[in-house]
């Protein structure tokens, strides 16, 4: 395992708490709910589906929220169990071209100015994720039926 | 009590909603039988339960009897 | 038990002593034949005394208890030679063989003291003698002793099925009920237990779910608000029982309403017009269930898409080539670095190209790079050696990541290529999902269609006016299928507003939950739900099984009848349980079979209860006053040869074989003993019940 990969996996980014509802309604939270048989299918499969489609809304749309040092975000599973992992690997780069990483002054530095550099990558992917939660929450608690419909996640990456 | 015990816990045990909450495909012999101990908690309650029923047990009898092994085996792991 | 004996004294018309009224019985299949008013259903209700005390009033079609029917019992004969003054008795004697080997002797003894020309002063009830054959003799068994071993005789739950009137067997199971199964497999397994395991752990699960509220409730830092959560709680549980038992109803009544459109089909007359509509409106309806299954299948895959066929990095191509700049800028600056201090400069990064490549172009003596020769010796064929000389630098760099940068580079690069594709692969999916789109309004077309025929079908149809039946079932369904749909999506919200409750209550909570009260919610949860499903499962494996029995008995039954086509079939309606049908080849309900078909299927059922999982054929005798009364003739050889090989022991009361050349076919079955009897008058005048008595005489076979 690489040094940089190993990093970036064991990275958890995070969202707002006032996220937590809306990503319980429409991903699947945890584990299964086996006995409610009767609850729609959700929209996404996992949490993470989720964040990766909600980090890319963002980018395209060039939204970002500014997070700041005193926002807790909720932390959910490490970068490295994300599925599928080319995918991720994508959204990494992403967020290393926006950000102000600096890859060579990377291959100089010690720990810290590396840990620091990649802190630089989470606030990224956090600051996009965050502003499309914002955007998808925005969307649906005005219109709920987008829920209902299956092209409305498609549509929103091509709007 | 007509019916044998371990026919009871053999039709629970090929139970396809058990296999799912466990999240395994068969179940191992130590599962199958009342003297070895499974590596389930789940399936330890369920041997706890038949053998209690079949030995004529009151349902708070049983109860009681699964309760004391959960707390057993919650405080020992 | 099986029985050996059967003696009747004074008995109803079986005036005189037991031995002019002594029937013994065998293995096998024992016949008794008689013409009506024989003494066939005497006898029947002589074996009913002897074990419930009750006899067969006719004109009432019920049982009374002897009480209540006191002297009627004793024979006509037996009471008119009677001297006033004098005591008479009306007897019957069973002897009985346990598995065991033991005998016993049953007797039943009423008594009466003849007072008046018609007047009797009775006994208030018969008296009942049970004695066990031991030591060469009859030993008194105490009373308290007689329940049990009566019962041991022919067991409560089961007699309905083993000791039956010809007249009874279309009331023993109404197959239009879906509890009718249900009851019978709780009867012949030991299903019973899993309801008892399904208690308990219902109960369990309620304490520990209480518990474990309770507990939440402690570490609360909020006890107003926890509260308040509770009761939403507890209301919305109370809901979604609520809504979850109308949805039963609901689908209950679809199901009726379904099964009701089968039999006004079936009512039609114009057979080959029907079996046409049939055939296509299933084809049609099969082919929409498809249609739908697709279109859902294609639903739930295209939000997958987006991640499966990375549909999401459709507008990413931008942001990759912002990477691409960014790494072709620090792959410029670490080559730099990397060739700082070396002779040669070699601005690819290590390893590219691959060294196998570099291996060849060296062979080669060619650049593959740009194409250009480099013999051996020459400037570019140095070049090409070096690159196979490379060492990783080092202690130019503290981390040397270029692997890394180059990985995510090279991830960048395959994507590239299907990028290109993804609205074509949008467009693609789309496309079919609106062409199964299509089909269906197509195939649903096609059903108002056809419908709308049959409708003129129906109203042609002279043989009932059915029509107006036919639509207004389809309304009901329809109105249910509506309400259902309503229902759900009510007991959708509660749902939802049971999981915020849950998740409230949980948020309120402030230090660590107990682990023990924690988890045994959540294993007493899990006990409650699989004990459920093993009981279904365990219900299932027994409706199987009687399904194949019972169909194997109807063929035997039928085999020698050409004209039936039908099988048994335990349709799974949607509330579980099971309602048998009688279907033909491509399963289509046969209904208003005729009456001997519709008791032969009953029959069979009945039989194959008996021969089931708990054997009870082989123990106990089935005893049946004038089965085939409501067959067809041409069934009977097949009951009567299906019973002589399935029971141990069966006494029936029959007036088949009345005629001598009828008794040969018997010679095909299993027998027992065979006895013909006929109603006696000894004086010769057949309207005086006063001297009616009953021959029997044993024939042999």
């Amino acid at each position: 395992m690489s040094l940089l990969k190993d990093k970036f996996g064991n990275l958890k980014p995070g969202y707002l708490p006032k996220f937590k509802d809306f990503i319980k309604q429409i991903s699947q939270f945890g584990g299964g709910a086996e006995d409610d048989k009767y609850i729609n299918a959700k929209s996404f499969s996992n949490v993470y589906e989720l964040y990766t489609y909600a980090f890319f809304i963002a980018l395209y749309k060039d939204i970002k929220i500014d997070l700041s040092e005193d926002d807790k975000l909720i932390g959910f599973w490490e970068m490295k169990n994300w599925e599928p992992k080319a995918l991720t690997d994508s959204l990494i780069t992403c967020a290393i071209a926006e950000s102000n990483f600096d890859m060579n002054a990377l291959e100089e530095g010690d720990s810290s100015y590396m840990t620091e550099q990649i802190k630089l990558v989470k606030r990224e992917i956090e600051a996009y994720a965050n502003a499309g939660l914002e955007f998808i929450k925005g969307e649906i608690d005005q219109d709920p039926e987008l829920l209902e419909d299956d092209m409305y996640f498609i549509n929103l990456l091509s709007s | 009590m007509a019916r044998d015990r371990n026919e009871i816990l053999q039709e629970f045990l090929k139970n396809e909603k058990l296999l799912e909450l466990l999240e395994v495909g068969a179940l191992d012999a130590v599962d199958n039988s009342f003297k070895d101990k499974s590596k389930y908690l789940l399936v330890e309650a369920i041997k706890k339960m038949i053998l209690s029923y079949s030995t004529e047990d009151s349902t708070s009898q049983t109860l009681k009897k699964i309760n004391a092994l959960i707390s057993t085996e919650v405080r020992s792991s | 038990m099986i029985i050996n004996s059967i003696s009747m004294k004074n008995f109803q018309c079986y005036a005189g002593e037991h031995e002019s009224n002594y029937l013994e019985f065998s293995n096998g299949l024992n016949l008794i034949i008689g013409d009506n008013g024989g003494g066939k259903s005497k006898l029947y209700d002589a074996f009913y005394w002897v074990i419930h005390n009750k006899i067969f009033q006719s004109d009432q079609r019920d049982w009374v208890s002897t009480k209540i029917y006191k002297e009627n019992l004793i024979s006509d004969k037996a009471k008119s030679e009677c001297q006033i003054g004098e005591t008479i008795t009306s007897e019957v004697t069973m002897i009985v063989t346990s598995r065991d080997e033991k005998k016993y002797k049953l007797e039943r003894i009423y008594e009466a003291k003849k007072i008046g020309e018609r007047e009797w002063s009775s006994k208030a009830d018969s008296a009942m003698l049970v004695s066990v054959y031991s030591h060469a003799k009859w030993n008194i068994v105490p009373e308290p002793k007689h329940e049990k071993i009566l019962n041991r005789v022919i067991p409560g739950h089961i007699e309905p099925y083993m000791w039956f009137q010809g007249e009874q067997v279309d009331s023993l199971m109404d197959l239009t009920d879906s509890t009718a199964l249900e009851q019978v497999v709780n009867l012949l397994s030991d299903i019973k237990d899993y309801d008892d395991l399904i208690a308990i752990t219902t109960t369990g699960a309620s304490r520990t779910a209480s518990d474990l509220i309770r507990h939440k409730n402690k570490l609360s830092n909020d006890e107003k608000k926890s509260n308040e959560l509770n009761a939403t709680l507890e209301a919305s549980l109370k809901s979604i029982y609520k809504y979850e038992k109308d949805i039963e109803v609901c689908d209950y009544n679809i199901e009726t309403a379904k099964v009701k459109v089968e039999e006004l089909i079936s009512k039609v007359e114009d057979a080959e017009a029907k079996a046409d509509y049939k055939s296509r409106r299933k084809a049609l309806v099969d082919l929409c269930k498809n249609l739908e299954k697709s279109l859902l299948e294609k639903h739930g895959s295209f939000s997958k898409n987006i991640f499966k066929k990375h549909w999401i990095l459709k507008n990413v191509d931008p942001f990759f080539k912002k990477f691409e700049a960014k790494y072709k800028k620090y792959s410029k600056e670490h080559n730099r670095k990397e060739n700082e201090n070396s002779r040669v400069v070699i601005k690819l990064p290590l390893n590219v190209p691959q060294p196998i490549h570099v291996e060849r172009m060296i062979e080669e003596e060619s650049c593959f790079v740009c194409g250009s020769a480099a013999p051996k010796g020459s400037l570019a064929h140095e070049h090409i050696l070096s690159l196979i000389e490379r060492k990783p630098p080092k202690d130019i760099f503290t981390n040397d990541l270029s692997s890394d940068f180059e990985g995510y580079y090279n991830n960048n690069l395959r994507y590239g290529i299907s990028i290109q594709d993804i609205d074509s692969s949008i467009s693609e999916e789309l496309s079919v999902i609106q062409d199964l789109k299509n089909k269906r309004v197509v195939a649903e077309r096609q059903i108002r269609e056809i419908d709308n025929q049959f409708d003129i079908l129906l109203e042609e149809d002279k043989s009932e006016d059915i029509l107006g039946e036919f639509k207004q079932q389809n309304r009901s369904r329809e109105r249910f299928e509506q309400n259902k749909a309503r229902l759900l999506e009510k007991l959708r919200v509660t749902t939802q507003q049971r999981d915020d409750a849950k998740t409230g209550i949980d948020k309120l909570v402030t230090g660590e939950i107990d682990k023990v009260t924690l988890i045994s919610e959540k294993i007493f949860s899990q006990l409650k739900s699989i004990a459920k499903s093993t009981k279904q499962q365990v219900f299932e494996s027994i409706i199987l099984e009687l399904e194949e029995k019972s169909n194997e008995i109807f063929r035997d039954m039928t085999h020698k009848n050409t004209s039936i086509k039908g099988k048994i079939k335990f349709k799974k309606i949607t509330n579980g349980s099971y309602i048998p049908e009688i279907v033909d080849g491509d399963d289509y309900i046969i209904n208003s079979p005729n009456d001997s078909n519709i008791i032969l299927v009953k029959l069979s059922l009945i039989m194959a209860i008996l021969t089931a999982r708990a054997k009870w054929s082989d123990n106990y005798a089935l005893i049946s006053d004038a089965p085939t009364s409501k067959m067809a003739d041409n069934y009977t050889f097949g009951f009567y040869k299906t019973v002589s090989e399935r029971f141990t022991q069966s006494i029936v009361t029959t007036y088949d074989f009345l005629e001598a050349e009828r008794k040969a076919v018997l010679s095909n079955f299993n027998m027992g003993k065979v006895y013909q009897i006929e109603s006696h008058y000894p004086s010769g005048n057949s309207d005086n019940r006063a001297d009616l008595c009953v021959k029997i005489t044993e024939v042999t076979i």
